[in-house]
Parts: structure tokens; C-alpha cells; sequence
């Protein structure tokens, strides 16, 4: 079985980006440019995390998160300053994107 | 208006009998005194010669003619002693009403008459004679009715008295009463000419307001007229008319002073005298008097006998003369204070008259005459032209000036000068003058170009507040796209052998770079130091100077969830300097998402209007206006209902000032119950389009 990221930003190209860099054989990066059609895949499909982008057009990542289950650990994307902790979030990943902390997340839920 | 202009004769005629009859009161009076005696030999002559010697005193004639003689008398001497307190013309009918009494005395007593038929009618023709030398044309006329009706009357009434009689001798009472009033008109046709300059004489009297006095020197006999006694707040009656009352109403100051005047123009050494001293009013305060007097009369040695004079009050003008001084001591001061001289040029002569304050400015010696002072050579010589264009504008088309010039003072100081001008017409509108004010306005120029020099800083200022406002916004916008960079820099080196995928992933990474420019060139725009004093006159599609501004302010558009909306038909151009302007549209947009943010489905819209020569940029928000008591203070330098460090308060007050610098407006308005900013700007020149 592989692994399913729900990846939500608005931005498709940065999506895009994240997608052929970390999905292969073994992880899945399911797209959404609009928020709430990824909020209503995390309900239908299995999802072992999400990655929710901070600013986007429809909803900004915080409203995004609270529509999501509270069993679904999500990560938040941001070029924000001054965001250093997200209670609801298990970590905030600073744009640019560093790839090793992606991988690492990665590799904690394929154990 | 037509009826009153024909009254005017009528009442002109009347306004002349009356006069003829006043003026010649004084006259006619003083005939009263030998009448009398005339009248008195006469009775005595006639009674103890004729009368008594015929009919002796207990006789019925002498009795009746004694008593009419005495009527006759003892009218004379009440209208003597009443005209002497009294001027009336009614008290000089008197005399001629005595005789007509008298007169009637004699027809109406049966046993007189029975004895003397005739003698009644001999002191009617008295009392029109006396009438003739007395009365005026109205008292004679009143006298000719009586005359002729009244034994017409007792003719009827009485049974000794004959009625047909009487009627046949009465045609002679009704011609000499009609010659009586004729002649007492006569009189007044011949004093015509006399009349007329009497006219004048009560018309300069009545118009000058002047006081007249009549001082015999002999009996010490002052006579103050009517208006004499007025000025002086008193009644003619009120005042006794002796040389003591002048003494007792003078000021004792000036008393003396009067009185020398007075005893030179009596010595002879001057020929008429002209002097001012002040006199007491009832009231107590001072009436400030001018008097001419000379003299008049002189006796056979040549000793003045009477002297006459005028007094004029002159109180109004002396109190125009003080309040004169001190308007012109105010008027020096305020010169020295304000730096501000006054000129006039004579435009035939060309010559300059100046105030003191000039001479300050041109640190010139009062003592120079202009003629001798080049004004033109103390200006610049490059602003020499301007200013000599601008006095012949003045002098030829009338145009007046108002201008700023740079000055060098005789000391070689450097100054900057106002000078104003404007011309003075004669009665035929030719322009004789210049007059103007010339004003050392260095300070006020050099605290203005400080003061400029302080509001540039705090425009700048303000703009790099706005810009770390945006800061954090910007960060995320420049993140983004190098998000993208890294991410596709990472991927070049995985694809590195699919030549497909790397074309496209260098496209995004040559996107990125170009979106990254974008905005640090916005940036680096926006944060150019731009001055208020020369605005920037450049023509800029409003198109593309909204969507730069847009560009600017997405990034806190997307992070407070308020979008931007940019609304435009055609495009359209303004003129000016596209970064103040940009300002100001960031400024706006700001505040309206800042307002707006966590409001349910907020927007901001932004539409462009033509409005005749100018152009409208509206920013619109999804507000409901703003509260009454902000608008008053909404374009107040440092207003603000931010939170303590949000906001400087600056930002519509600049945003104002800089659009009032394009010759524009910033308003607020509530269009559609929204709160609406409207910029006007002022539209490409037509001229330059076509």
C-alpha cells in the first residue's frame, strides 16, 4: 500500500513541483488547487498526511485544517514570517520547500 | 414722482414769500419805533389843535377819537415789545389790526357816528397805510377781508348804519386793499435780486452749519444766531446776548489766545482773523470751534464799531484728523512690523514715491531721492524682463501683479521680494498711477522651503512605512515563486536525461525568476524618492498603473482573504508622476482591505471613470461608509483608528496632498451605500492627443 499525500495549494506549479519530486512506486501526492475538493477527498479516501498550503485564494490553510479530521495529521506550508507553531498542525514547512524535512516526513510514516 | 416734481414750484413760491416776509421782519421792524412817534405827534396835534379846541374833552367826538387813537397806540407798542423777544410775522399785522379796530370802533358806535359819518372810514385807509409799511402778503390779504367785510357786516346787523350807504363808499376800501396787497408784492419783486442772494446766503447758512455772531463793540452787544447757540446745544433763548457768554462758554485755555486775536484784528493789524479753540457744550464736553470774524463798521475816526463772524464746528474733523494720526502711526508700524513698503509711480513723470520700508529693503538711506535709485538693478538680471513686462501689462492693459522675485539690497544682501501692483484711473479711465506694496518675504520663503523639505521627508516616510506594512506579504510573494525555483532546480538534476522535462521545468524556472523580478522592481519603484515640488508630468495608461498596484498589493489581498477587483472599459490617460500616484492607490487599497478583513464576502473594487477634462480612479470596498465624526477628521495629517502602530495616520493626508499637487482631488464619498475614495486626476492634454 502505498503512501497518500494530500497536497492543497493553489499555486498548481509549486504542486506540481512537490509531486514529481517526492512521488514514486511507494508514494502517492494527490493534487488540489481548490481546497475544499481535497477537504472532501480526505473524507472518501485513505490519507496518511496532508500538506496544506498557508495563503490561498478560497480559504487560508487554518480555515482549511479545521474541516479536516482531526485524525489526519496535516502539515502547513508558508512563506510567513512570523509562523513558528501551529497548534493543529504537526509542523510548519517554511517556503522554499526544504526537501530534506520532506523526506524525513516521508520516511516516518512508511515505518 | 410727477406729482411731487409739480408741487415743487408751488411750494418753491411759498418757501419765497415766507422768506421775503422773514428776512424783511428785522426791517420792517425797526420801522415800528418812528411809525409810532409819527403817529403819536399826530394824535397829540390833531387833538389839542383840532379836537378839543372844537368840541372840548367831554364831548362824544373827542372821547370816541381819543379812544381810537389810543387802540391805534397801544397796538404799536405791544408789537413793538413782543417783536423784540419774538420774531413773527404776525406781530407786525398788529399796528394795521389797531386801526382797523379802531376803525370799526367809529362805525359801530351810534352816537359817534351820527356826528361824524366819515371819519370810520378815513382809519380804515390808515390801517391799510400802516399795513402797506408792515405786513407781509398774507397778513395784508387777511387785513383787505376784514377791511372789506366787516362793515358790510355791521352795516347789516346795525340800525344806525345805512347799508346801501356804507356799500357806496366801499368800493374805495376794496381798491386800496387790493393796492395794499400789490404793493406789499411789489415789494417783494424788487427785493428780487436781493432776495436771491439772501437765498444764498440762508442756503451756504443752512448747509455749512454755520454759527453767526454780530458783536457791537460799543455796547459790548453780542448777537448769536439759531445756530450759534445750537452748536453749542443751546436754545437762542437760553443765552444772554453779551460779549460775557463767548467768555463764560470759551475754553480757558484758549481764551486768551481768542482774545489777542481779537484785540489785533481791533489794532488793525490784521484784516479779518481765522481761529480755532474749543467751547463747552451744555452737555459738558468739548466742541471744537472754528471762527472768522472782521470788521464791519467803523465810526467817523475810524474806530471798528462792530465786528461780525462765523463760527463752524469743526469737532467731526478734528476727530478725523486724531483718528488720522493714529491710522497712519498704525499704518508705520504695521509697515515695519510686515516688512511691507508701499509704492506709487507716476506714470506721465515717472517718478517713484516710496515708503520708509522700501528704502529698509533696499537698504537704501531715506535721504536718497528714487530718481536717483535704478530699482531694476537690484533684481536678477534674468528676472529683470519679467518684472518690466509686467509693469507695462499693468500700466497698458491693466492687468494687476503679484510676484516673487530674487533681490540683492544695496549691502549686497540677498533677499526674496513680493511685489504687487496694480493701476489707478482718473475720471476719463486713463491710468495716471501704479501703487503697490513691496514686501521682504525671505523669511516666510525659507521656513516654506523648510517646511516643504520636512513634508517630502514625511511623504517618504509615510511610503516606507507602507512598504514594511507589505512586508511580510511581499516575503510570501517572493517565496512562492522560489519555492518553485528550488523545487524545479532539484528536479533539472533528476530529469536530467528527458529532455522534455527539462525544457519545461527551465520555462518554470525562467517564470519564477521573471515573477521575482517583477515585484523587486515594483519595490525598488516604489520606494524611489519622488518630490511634491516637481511633479512628474508624464503621461501613464491607467491600465497598466492599476494592474502594477495590484501587483503590489496581492500578496495582503490573498493573505487577509479581501480580493481586489480591477474594473476598466477603455483606457484611459492620465497626466503625472505614476509612483505618487501609485502611492496613493496602494495607500487606498491598504486601508480598504485592512478595514475589510474578516467581513463577510469582502471585496475591493477598483473602476476608472472619465469625467470631463479629468480622469476618476474609484476605490471601492464592500464597507458601509465611514461614521460621520471620521469623515470630518479623515484627511487629517496623523488621524488614524488604527491600533497604535498600524498605521501613521498619514496616509489620506498625504495621499490628498499629493493628488491637490497633480492638480487633482482625493474625496470620500458613499456610492451605493459603499464607501467609495475618488481620485481626480487631470486627463492627457487634448491637444496633444489630436
Amino acid at each position: 500500500m502505498p503512501l497518500n499525500i494530500v497536497y492543497i495549494d493553489d499555486e498548481t506549479e509549486l504542486g506540481e513541483i512537490f509531486q514529481s519530486s517526492f512521488e514514486d512506486d511507494e508514494t502517492k501526492v494527490h493534487l488540489f488547487a481548490d481546497p475544499e475538493k481535497g477537504v472532501e477527498y480526505t473524507k472518501n479516501y485513505p490519507v496518511d498526511f496532508c500538506v496544506i498550503d498557508f495563503r490561498m485564494q478560497q480559504m487560508n490553510g487554518l480555515e482549511c485544517r479545521e474541516k479536516i479530521s482531526k485524525d489526519i495529521p496535516c502539515y502547513l506550508v508558508t512563506g510567513e514570517l512570523d509562523f513558528s507553531k501551529e497548534n493543529n498542525f504537526i509542523e510548519i514547512i517554511s517556503k522554499p520547500i526544504d526537501e530534506e524535512q520532506i523526506e524525513s516526513i516521508i520516511k516516518k510514516y512508511r515505518k | 414722482m410727477s406729482t411731487l416734481k409739480s408741487y415743487i414750484p408751488f411750494r418753491n413760491f411759498l418757501r419765497e414769500i415766507y422768506y421775503c416776509s422773514c428776512l424783511n421782519f428785522d426791517d420792517r421792524k425797526t420801522l415800528l419805533k418812528p411809525a409810532l412817534t409819527f403817529i403819536a405827534v399826530f394824535f397829540t396835534a390833531y387833538f389839542a389843535f383840532s379836537i378839543i379846541p372844537k368840541y372840548g374833552i367831554n364831548s362824544v367826538e373827542f372821547s370816541y377819537e381819543f379812544s381810537a387813537g389810543l387802540l391805534i397806540s397801544t397796538f404799536f407798542v405791544i408789537s413793538y415789545f413782543l417783536t423784540k423777544k419774538f420774531t413773527a410775522n404776525p406781530l407786525l399785522f398788529l399796528p394795521s389790526f389797531g386801526a382797523f379796530l379802531a376803525s370799526m370802533l367809529l362805525l359801530s358806535a351810534p352816537d359817534f357816528y351820527q356826528k361824524n359819518n366819515f371819519l370810520w372810514i378815513h382809519v380804515q385807509f390808515l390801517s391799510i397805510l400802516i399795513a402797506c409799511f408792515f405786513n407781509s402778503v398774507r397778513c395784508n390779504s387777511v387785513l383787505a377781508v376784514l377791511n372789506i367785510f366787516t362793515p358790510l357786516i355791521l352795516a347789516h346787523n346795525l340800525d344806525h348804519l345805512d347799508f346801501s350807504g356804507i356799500l357806496e363808499m366801499h368800493h374805495i376800501v376794496v381798491f386800496s386793499s387790493v393796492i395794499a396787497i400789490v404793493f406789499s408784492y411789489q415789494n417783494i419783486l424788487n427785493k428780487k435780486s436781493s432776495l436771491q442772494s439772501l437765498l444764498e446766503a440762508n442756503f451756504i447758512k443752512e448747509t455749512s452749519k454755520l454759527g453767526l455772531w454780530k458783536w457791537n463793540l460799543l455796547t459790548n452787544e453780542v448777537v448769536y444766531d439759531e445756530r450759534w447757540c445750537e452748536i453749542l446745544g443751546y436754545k437762542q433763548t437760553e443765552i444772554e446776548q453779551s460779549f460775557s457768554t463767548f467768555q463764560k462758554l470759551c475754553s480757558p485755555d484758549d481764551i486768551d489766545r481768542v482774545s489777542a486775536a481779537v484785540q489785533e484784528l481791533i489794532s488793525g493789524n490784521l484784516p479779518n482773523y481765522e481761529i480755532k479753540f474749543k467751547m463747552k457744550h451744555k452737555d459738558g464736553h468739548g466742541v471744537d470751534i472754528i471762527s472768522h470774524g472782521r470788521i464791519v463798521e467803523r465810526d467817523s475816526s475810524g474806530n471798528p464799531k462792530a465786528i461780525h463772524g462765523t463760527h463752524l464746528d469743526i469737532s467731526e474733523i478734528v476727530e478725523l484728523n486724531f483718528e488720522n494720526q493714529k491710522l497712519n502711526e498704525l499704518t508705520d508700524a504695521m509697515q515695519d512690523i510686515a516688512k511691507v513698503g508701499a509704492w506709487e509711480l507716476d506714470i506721465k513723470t515717472m517718478k517713484v514715491k516710496w515708503t520708509e520700508e522700501i528704502y529698509k529693503i533696499y537698504e537704501i538711506p531715506t535721504s536718497v531721492p528714487t530718481d536717483k535709485v535704478l530699482g531694476m538693478s537690484y533684481y536678477d538680471e534674468d528676472e529683470k524682463p519679467i518684472l518690466e513686462g509686467l509693469l507695462s501689462d499693468c500700466i497698458t492693459k491693466g492687468i494687476p501683479f503679484d510676484r516673487e522675485f530674487n533681490f540683492t539690497s544695496e549691502k549686497g544682501n540677498k533677499k526674496i521680494v513680493r511685489s504687487m501692483g496694480k493701476p489707478v484711473y482718473d475720471e476719463n479711465n486713463n491710468c495716471i498711477l501704479l501703487r503697490g506694496v513691496f514686501q521682504d518675504v525671505s523669511q516666510r520663503v525659507k521656513i516654506e522651503k523648510e517646511l516643504e523639505q520636512e513634508r517630502l521627508k514625511i511623504i517618504q516616510s509615510s511610503k516606507l512605512a507602507t512598504l514594511g506594512e507589505m512586508a511580510a506579504g511581499i516575503a510570501h510573494e517572493i517565496n512562492n515563486p522560489l519555492a518553485i525555483i528550488q523545487g524545479s532546480a532539484s528536479l533539472l538534476t533528476r530529469h536530467k536525461d528527458n529532455p522534455t522535462k527539462v525544457l519545461e521545468t527551465s520555462d518554470k524556472l525562467k517564470k519564477s525568476v521573471k515573477r521575482i523580478g517583477k515585484i523587486v522592481n515594483g519595490l525598488r519603484k516604489f520606494s524611489r524618492n519622488s518630490s511634491l515640488d516637481e511633479v512628474l508630468q508624464q503621461d501613464h495608461s491607467v491600465t497598466s498603473l492599476v494592474s502594477e498596484v495590484l501587483e503590489l498589493v496581492e500578496a495582503k489581498s490573498k493573505r487577509h482573504g479581501v480580493p481586489v477587483e480591477f474594473h476598466t472599459k477603455d483606457d484611459l490617460i492620465i497626466r503625472g508622476d505614476d509612483i505618487q500616484i501609485q502611492q496613493v492607490l496602494v495607500n487606498l487599497i491598504n486601508n480598504a482591505i485592512d478595514a475589510n478583513t474578516g467581513a463577510q464576502s469582502p471585496w475591493v473594487k477598483i473602476h476608472v471613470k472619465k469625467n470631463n477634462q479629468s480622469t476618476q480612479i474609484l476605490v471601492s470596498d464592500s464597507g458601509h461608509g465611514i461614521e460621520n465624526h471620521i469623515i470630518e477628521k479623515l484627511f487629517d495629517p496623523f488621524y488614524t483608528t488604527k491600533e497604535v502602530g498600524k498605521g501613521t495616520g498619514l496616509g489620506l493626508s498625504i495621499s490628498k496632498t499629493i493628488l491637490n499637487a497633480h492638480n487633482g482631488d482625493l474625496e470620500y464619498k458613499k456610492i451605493n451605500g459603499h464607501t467609495t475614495f475618488i481620485l481626480t486626476l487631470p486627463q492627457k492634454d487634448l491637444s496633444y492627443a489630436a
